[in-house]
């Protein structure tokens, strides 16, 4: 299928008084058309800030996007004046934020709140634009939505937000859409309906999704491709199989190891990752990771292992990928 | 209740989230009950009295300035040098000036002029103060910056002074007067209304508009400043009584409304000099009209903060 997104070694700085932190440093990947691609990391690693820099919604003080490319549908959103860029966010890229407590606005109405949002991008009158949001609401699985129109958002539960939020995030017929930790708030038997919903969604009306979690229960059953990140840097990419079932990476593979899996036995004791992720001002020639990390090497500390290719779907950075089995056995 | 579940059931698929809105739904509308005026208006008597006493002179005033002529037949800028200087009674129900103006026709007529100026002022200088207040948070960084210096440097004028100043620039008259009185309360409303819009700037909703590709002027416009109602409200009705009350000042020294407009400082300022002693009245009346009117602004203005003020409301 058509690569729709290109992040080509991106690097998103933060310049603070207490040095330039490398939040996201040469970053690259690809999405294809309405393909699921999961981002996944602990808090800090440069998830979100990833996603910001594609809606160049990164604030300037004190983030910037200081180097690397990301074309989508063919153009360079890096080059594009803001006029440009705010035509394509809302309308080719949707967003979904993680809290549906505190992103939708209190004091309007959602009938207003979706409404807006499509009279901002199409040149739509406000009978239509009310028409499309009943019908946005009726297709998230919202009921009454006539009714819901005039509510508030307090009227509703987190759950029935998010709902609302992914309406929102899907009203312009957008290509991609960007959902950073929608799950994450809300509780275990809402998460799976949402992320159904999501899942069916995108789907049916083939839009690309990038799902930002720390949550490989989600990666595993609703991403096509995952990336892992630590520390500014993707460290190991391929298929959800390929992640799951083959980690190349001590990280990948401590990260797996450190959550409750349903096919091995009940009493398997859970292996936490040791230490704290680096201080991103303070990093070194070599490899973040390598302080938390039961295989590292004396080259470890010397140089940053490339992103190299393990199979045809997956890629790793790592001095021992090679060795990686053996020696965790 | 049993119509709101049975709507779950055929539209939802899961039983949780459904019952918990609809309860939350229930509730909600329960606690708004259907009240009747008379029944808002004992509410109001009971919760706060006080502000309720501010809220009739208020509507006093404004009614007096609706309706003068028909409240009063007499021209208030007539002279009537026959009936100098008389004092209260049957005929002037307040007594008369030293042109032989009737002064409850000038109370009257002079409510009209407080209110004009003090709403026009009121409600300009507010609302300069929100747009710049919420867009200096918006914005942040340099814009803010340079936005806050140049609101230190006015605040640290006071009132009146930097209003003098204006007028001493512009001269006098009502047009300058509201001008005088508006740009010192610009930056007073910006601070307090910068403060809570940093708040709501943090609010991912405003991070969802602008991924949803909303301009600034609209985010601004239509999500931060219907976000910070209340601490507007509040500084408006505040503002109403001090503008009357700096109209006033700046008309007793003379660098405000010109004669004959009828005006309550001009009023004092016209009686208290010559005629203390000998006819009193030409200097009371007006001065009991400026603390009325200050006071009941203050009062009406403190119920709306207290009504505003979750943090207050459920004390």
């Amino acid at each position: 299928m058509a690569t729709l997104l290109e992040i080509e070694n991106l690097q998103t700085h933060f310049f603070t008084s207490a040095g330039v932190v490398k939040a996201v440093d040469g970053v690259s990947y690809t999405v294809d058309e309405g393909e699921t691609v999961a981002v996944v990391g602990e808090s800090g690693c440069g998830k979100s800030v990833t996603a910001m820099s594609i809606l160049r919604l990164i604030p300037w003080p004190p983030g910037k996007i200081v180097g690397g490319s990301i074309k989508f549908d063919g153009q360079d959103l890096l080059q594009l004046t803001e006029e440009e860029m705010r035509n394509i966010r809302g309308r080719d890229i949707g967003m979904i934020f993680q809290e549906p407590m505190t992103s939708l606005n209190p004091v309007l109405t959602i009938g207003l709140q979706l409404t807006e949002t499509l009279m901002a991008h199409t040149d739509i009158t406000a009978k239509k634009a009310n028409e499309r949001a009943v019908e946005l609401l009726g297709m998230v699985g919202i009921s009454e939505p006539e009714r819901r129109l005039v509510q508030y958002p307090h009227h509703l539960s987190g759950g029935m937000r998010q709902r609302v939020v992914i309406a929102m995030a899907l009203s312009c017929d957008p290509k991609l859409i960007i959902a950073d930790e929608p799950t994450t708030a809300l509780d275990v038997t809402i998460q799976a309906q949402i992320l159904e919903l999501m899942k069916d969604l995108t789907k049916r009306l083939g839009v690309a999704m990038i799902v930002i979690t720390h949550n490989l229960g989600v990666v595993a059953r609703y991403a096509d491709r995952v990336n892992v990140m630590y520390a500014g840097r993707i460290i190991e990419s391929g298929s959800a199989q390929d992640i799951y079932y083959n980690p190349k990476h001590p990280y990948t593979l401590a990260l797996l190891k450190s959550v409750p899996r349903m096919d091995q036995a009940r009493q398997a004791k859970l292996d936490p990752v040791d230490g704290q992720p680096p201080d991103l001002s303070q990093l070194d020639a070599g490899c973040s990771f390598r302080a938390r990390c039961r295989f590292a090497t004396a080259k470890c500390a010397q140089e940053y292992p490339a992103l190299e290719k393990v199979s045809d779907t997956q890629y790793a950075a790592c001095w021992e990928k090679d060795n990686l089995e053996e020696k965790a056995s | 209740m049993r119509g709101s579940i049975r709507a779950f059931v055929t539209v939802e698929d899961t039983g949780m989230v459904t019952v918990s809105e609809i309860q939350v739904e229930e509730q909600f509308e329960d606690l708004s009950p259907k009240t009747t005026f008379m029944g808002m208006i004992s509410l109001m008597l009971r919760k706060q009295p006080l502000g309720s006493f501010g809220a009739v002179i208020v509507i006093a005033m404004v009614f007096m300035a609706v309706f003068a002529e028909i409240l009063t037949s007499i021209d208030p800028e007539d002279n009537n040098l026959e009936y100098m200087l008389t004092a209260p009674g049957e005929m002037f129900f307040l007594g008369t000036d030293q042109f032989g103006r009737d002064l409850l026709t000038r109370i009257i007529y002079g409510a009209r002029t407080a209110l004009f100026v003090g709403f026009t002022c009121a409600i300009i200088g507010s609302s300069l103060g929100l747009v710049l207040g919420v867009a200096s948070a918006y914005f942040g960084g340099m814009f803010d910056l340079i936005i806050q210096r140049v609101v230190d440097v006015i605040m640290a004028f006071p009132l009146i002074i930097l209003a003098l100043a204006v007028v001493a620039t512009l001269g006098p008259g009502v047009e300058n007067v509201i001008i005088a009185i508006t740009i010192p309360f610009i930056p007073q409303c910006a601070r307090v209304v910068r403060s809570n819009a940093l708040a709501i700037r943090e609010i991912p909703y405003i991070d969802a508009a602008r991924a949803l590709g909303f301009s600034h002027v609209r985010i601004i416009m239509r999500h931060m400043v219907p976000n910070v109602m209340a601490p507007f409200l509040i500084m408006l009705t505040s503002f109403l009584g001090q503008a009357i009350l700096l109209e006033a000042s700046l008309s007793y020294l003379g660098m405000g409304v010109q004669e004959p407009t009828a005006a309550w400082g001009l009023m004092l300022q016209g009686g208290a000099e010559e005629y203390a002693e000998s006819a009193p009245w030409v200097a009371v009346w007006p001065g009991i009209a400026i603390s009325l009117a200050v006071f009941g602004f203050n009062l009406f203005g403190d119920a709306v903060r207290d009504t505003l003020d979750p943090k207050l409301r459920s004390q």
